[in-house]
Order: structure tokens, then C-alpha cells, then sequence
């Protein structure tokens, strides 16, 4: 097998809460699911009420296929958090207990190592989730078979067939979330190796940027490509057409955005060889 | 047989702290090189240079390979143990062996659970609950189980109890006949790893103050333990330092003067720790 498979699975024993919060919220749904049956007898007896204040037809939520679709978006959520804490966590979490010495003494390359972090936040993690949509949606499924009558109104269109198609459509919507963050993962690999709470100085740093540029300097469009990155992410997971709104961010601003991780990748690739930031080396031929 | 070391004009410099300068030294098979000095005298700096964790000015080939630029490569044949332990708290035993014997291409995996098997280790110990010597061990035994060519270690058995010292240093030992190897080994424990030595290089702030085959040096010094009122003759020799005692003291001596001090007292050969005493006193 290849050394990349052990990798992952290290990641995986290493990094316990990717496996463990979506399947802990998977017996929470299992739960209270079990529990609304059992306690309430028929189902006819459950009335569901929506409460919303502002204009719905801006509100970018669509719940019209009901409950299928506010699993999808909070599988979409969780996914995307736990691609987030993983990122800002994997390289300090090496530096701050130790172990940093230990992995550089395997015969793994630079560039696989983040090759296989990368792939634990924007595939393995996603897949993971799109688990947790398939199995809540097959007990549902499963539920209403059981009863006589269709377990409430939200659940009619739930089918093996409809199924299928919400779990693949789940993995292509986050297959374009993993796009939308691949330069913030390369930024937090890189800032990770470096600072404590990489994360949170990503933050701070994206606002004071946003707002030097609005307030100081007068420049809409840093203010504006940062607003548009940092909430792509959320409308990619909250669009019915997540690839409409993928395609309407400009090219030139997925050009600089692309571009930007391409150098935090490479900064990071320094930062992990050299053990500090070594310009000269990063545009070197090895 | 082959070089599987060689360090050429190895330069590290922090800001305005040079943490080594201008080191050079050349190892093969079957060589024990003793890497000694103080806190700060640039150890960790030049095994951080031999890891490739660290950029440097100079040459470093380890293998045929550089360090930096073709890490992975090296990694098959380099490792390396602190004292600081490295390993990850938070795997078993059984897992990390599987790790390794998944990613590196020449770690043994049944060799390692059979080295293991003769000690107190369970597979299923998580690292984290073992004691100090017991990770040491372990870790020991998964360079054994690895057709490593080089190892490193860096003040290995500090703070371990006697027992595992000599269980230590024996297995080391067996791991060095077993091949074309060579062993790098910084410590403060000179007297600990002198019948392990082949060669030395003593540093201080990061220069070389001594450095070649162990034997030759032995034969470059004396020492004479000579009554006090010596004293003014014996300084006419250049003493590399001295050490007094009640009655008489005792001076470290250039083999050259051997001839000529014999008549003032009594010839003693010094240990490695009385030359590396010396030294660093000696030379502010």
C-alpha cells in the first residue's frame, strides 16, 4: 500500500474529532428521530412551525425540499468547521508536543505530507460528512417505511432514488466548498507552523486588512475580495445552485485568490524544510 | 569502506550568534564519532544540520545525499533519538509501528515486535504511559528494526536509571556490528560513551577546539601529577590545565613534553573526560 494511506489513517487516529463529531451527531438525529416515534405514537400528531422575519425570498436558504436540504447545509456546516480547526491544528499541534522531529525522521517528502493534510481537510472530511447526510436520510428513509402513514409532510419526497442523488449532489457542492477554501488551507498550513493560534490571526488579520483598506487607504477592492472569499464558502453551501454562485465570483479575483495560496503553499513547503521562512530558497532550484 | 558522512565548512549563524563555524569532519562505516561540549557550544545546531531540519552554510552529504534538498531520500538511512523524546504521546505502541513500517520502505515490522518482545513494552501501551527508558527503548528498537546506515543521537540516556544505560549502550553496540553503520553521539556524559568512541570533535561556541581519531589524541596528552613546587617548571610546558590536589596537583601535558617531565613526577594517561575538561576551561 502506499505510504500515503498510512498517513491518512494517521491523521485520522491523530485527529479523533473529524470521525467523532459527525457520528456523535449522527446518534443525537438517531435519537431524537427514535424518540419522537416512540413518544408521540403517530406521527399525524407532529405539527412543525417555521418562524422567519425579513424578505424570504432573499434569504438564500431554500427549504422547499425540507428536511433533506437543512441536513445537507448542517453536514456542510460540519464539515466545513472540522476542515477548518483540522487546518489550523495539524502543524502546531507536531510543534507543540514534540513530535515535529519524529515525522521529518520518516522518508516522507515535504510535499506529500501536505499533499495528505490537504486531502484530510478538502476530500476526507467532506466525505466523511456526506456519511453522516447518507445514513440520517437512509433512518428517515427507513422510518417512513415503517410507518403507516408518511412520517410528517417534510419527508414525502424521500426516496432511495432521491436519496442517491442528494448524497452526490452533497459531494459536489463540497467538492466547490474545498475549491472555494484551497488557498485559506494553504494559508493556515503555513501560519500553523508558525504562530499558536493561526486561526484566530487569520481573522484578525483578514478584518484589519478589510478594514485598512475601506476606511485608510480607500480601496473597495481588497475590502471586497476578502468579503468575497470569506463568505463563498456559506453561499456555496446555502445556493440550491451552488455552481451559479461558484461562476459568479469574477475570474480575475479566483485568479489573485489561486495565486496567493500558490505562494502560501510554497511558503509553507519553506517553512516545514528549512524550519523558518527562506526566500532565497523558495525560488531556488534543489 | 565508504564515506557516509562528510561535512564540509558547515557554518550556522542566528542573527549575530554564530552557532558553528567553519566545521569539518568526514565519517565511515564502522566510525563512532563522540559530538561533545556544553550547553550552547553548537550540538544541536550541527545534528539539526545533519537532519536537514535546519539550512546552513556548507557542504553536508550524508549518505551521498544532502540533507535538505533530498530529505526524504536520506530519511532510509538516518535516524535519529533525543533526549528530548520525540516520539508522538498520543499513539500506541502497535500503531506507530505500523506507521512506520507503512511509510518507511526498509523498517521491519516483525523485527521490531521481536525486540520489543524481549522488554517490558506492550503493543497496546499507549508512548504516553510509558516511562522514560521505556520510550528510549522503543525508540531504539525501531531504528534496530531499520536498515539504518547512520544514527544520531543526542544525549540519549539522559535521565535514565543505570539499567537501562547498559541495556542501552549493549544494544547499541550489537546495532553497530551488524553493518556498515556509523553512530554520531553528543553528550555531556563523556565518561559514559568513551569505550564507544572512535573519533571526537569537542566544540565551543560552535568552533572545533579538538577533533580526530580518538586513539592519536589520547597519545597527544599526559598527565603529570607532580608535588606543588614544580609548579614554575611545569608551566614552561604549556599546560592544557591542571587540577590540584592536597600535596600535589595534576597537569594536563602535550605529548612533546613527555621526555622532559617524566623526572618531576608521576606520568598518568588522562581520560577523554580530563582532556575535554581541560579544553574547556582552557581555551575562554
Amino acid at each position: 500500500m502506499h505510504p500515503s494511506f498510512f498517513m491518512l489513517e494517521k491523521e485520522l487516529l491523530e485527529h479523533k474529532i473529524i470521525t467523532r463529531l459527525p457520528l456523535y451527531l449522527l446518534l443525537i438525529g438517531f435519537l431524537m428521530l427514535a424518540a419522537i416515534v416512540i413518544n408521540m405514537g403517530s406521527a399525524n400528531d407532529i405539527s412543525m412551525q417555521f418562524n422567519y422575519q425579513g424578505d424570504m425570498a432573499n434569504n438564500g436558504l431554500d427549504l422547499t425540499p425540507g428536511i433533506s436540504s437543512l441536513i445537507s447545509f448542517a453536514a456542510g456546516i460540519v464539515s466545513l468547521f472540522l476542515s477548518i480547526v483540522y487546518l489550523s491544528s495539524t502543524f502546531r499541534k507536531e510543534r507543540q508536543e514534540g513530535s515535529l522531529m519524529f515525522w521529518r525522521s520518516m522518508p516522507v517528502s515535504d510535499l506529500l505530507t501536505h499533499g495528505v493534510k490537504l486531502g484530510v481537510a478538502l476530500i476526507l472530511i467532506p466525505l466523511i460528512c456526506s456519511l453522516l447526510l447518507l445514513c440520517s436520510e437512509l433512518f428517515i428513509w427507513l422510518i417512513s417505511l415503517t410507518q403507516a402513514q408518511h412520517f410528517m409532510g417534510l419527508l414525502t419526497e424521500l426516496s432511495l432514488f432521491s436519496i442517491t442523488s442528494d448524497w452526490l449532489l452533497f459531494l459536489a457542492k463540497m467538492m466547490l466548498v474545498s475549491l472555494s477554501i484551497l488557498p485559506l488551507a494553504c494559508l493556515l498550513l503555513a501560519v500553523s507552523q508558525r504562530l499558536n493560534s493561526p486561526l484566530l490571526m487569520v481573522i484578525i488579520g483578514a478584518y484589519t486588512l478589510k478594514l485598512l483598506s475601506r476606511y485608510v487607504f480607500a480601496l473597495d477592492g481588497v475590502a471586497t475580495f476578502i468579503h468575497r472569499f470569506s463568505t463563498l464558502p456559506f453561499t456555496l453551501l446555502s445556493s440550491p445552485q451552488p455552481l451559479v454562485a461558484f461562476a459568479q465570483v469574477s475570474w480575475s479575483y479566483y485568479l489573485l485568490y489561486y495565486l496567493l495560496g500558490a505562494l502560501c503553499l510554497m511558503v509553507s513547503l519553506s517553512i516545514r524544510k528549512h524550519g523558518e521562512l527562506n526566500i532565497r530558497a523558495m525560488f531556488a532550484r534543489s | 569502506m565508504t564515506t557516509l558522512v562528510q561535512v564540509t565548512d558547515l557554518s550556522k549563524q542566528y542573527h549575530s550568534v554564530m552557532a558553528v563555524k567553519d566545521i569539518s569532519f568526514e565519517l565511515r562505516g564502522g566510525q563512532v564519532l563522540g559530538l561533545l561540549g556544553h550547553n550552547g557550544a553548537g550540538k544541536s545546531s550541527l545534528i539539526g544540520a545533519l537532519l536537514g531540519a535546519l539550512s546552513c552554510q556548507g557542504d553536508i552529504q550524508v549518505c551521498g545525499l544532502n540533507p535538505l534538498n533530498q530529505h526524504a531520500q536520506l530519511m532510509q538511512h538516518l535516524a535519529y533519538i533525543s533526549d528530548v523524546n520525540i516520539l508522538p504521546q498520543w499513539m500506541t505502541v502497535a500503531q506507530i509501528l505500523r506507521y512506520s513500517s507503512g511509510v518507511h520502505p526498509s523498517f521491519n515490522i516483525h523485527k521490531a515486535k521481536q525486540l520489543l518482545g524481549s522488554t517490558q513494552i506492550a503493543l497496546s501501551t499507549k508512548i504516553n504511559s510509558l516511562s522514560k527508558g521505556m520510550k528510549v527503548q522503543l525508540h531504539l528498537s525501531m531504528v534496530m528494526a531499520t536498515d539504518t546506515k547512520v544514527l544520531i543521537l543526542d544525549e540519549p540516556t539522559l535521565g535514565l536509571d543505570l539499567i537501562y544505560r547498559e541495556t542501552f549502550y549493549r544494544q547499541l553496540s550489537e546495532w553497530l556490528e551488524g553493518g556498515e553503520r556509523t553512530l554520531i553521539i553528543a553528550s555531556h556524559e563523556v565518561s559514559e560513551i568513551a569505550h564507544l568512541l572512535t573519533d571526537i570533535l569537542i566544540l565551543k561556541q560552535g568552533e572545533s577546539l579538538l577533533q580526530g581519531n580518538l586513539d592519536s589524541i589520547m597519545n597527544d596528552y599526559f598527565i603529570i601529577d607532580a608535588v606543588h613546587q614544580q609548579q614554575s617548571i611545569i608551566e614552561q610546558f604549556s599546560p592544557i590545565g591542571s587540577q590540584v590536589g592536597l600535596g600535589s596537583s595534576k597537569w594536563l601535558l602535550k605529548s612533546q613534553y613527555r621526555l622532559q617531565a617524566e623526572s618531576l613526577g608521576v606520568i598518568m594517561n588522562p581520560t577523554l573526560q580530563d582532556i575535554f575538561i581541560a579544553l574547556q576551561k582552557g581555551e575562554a
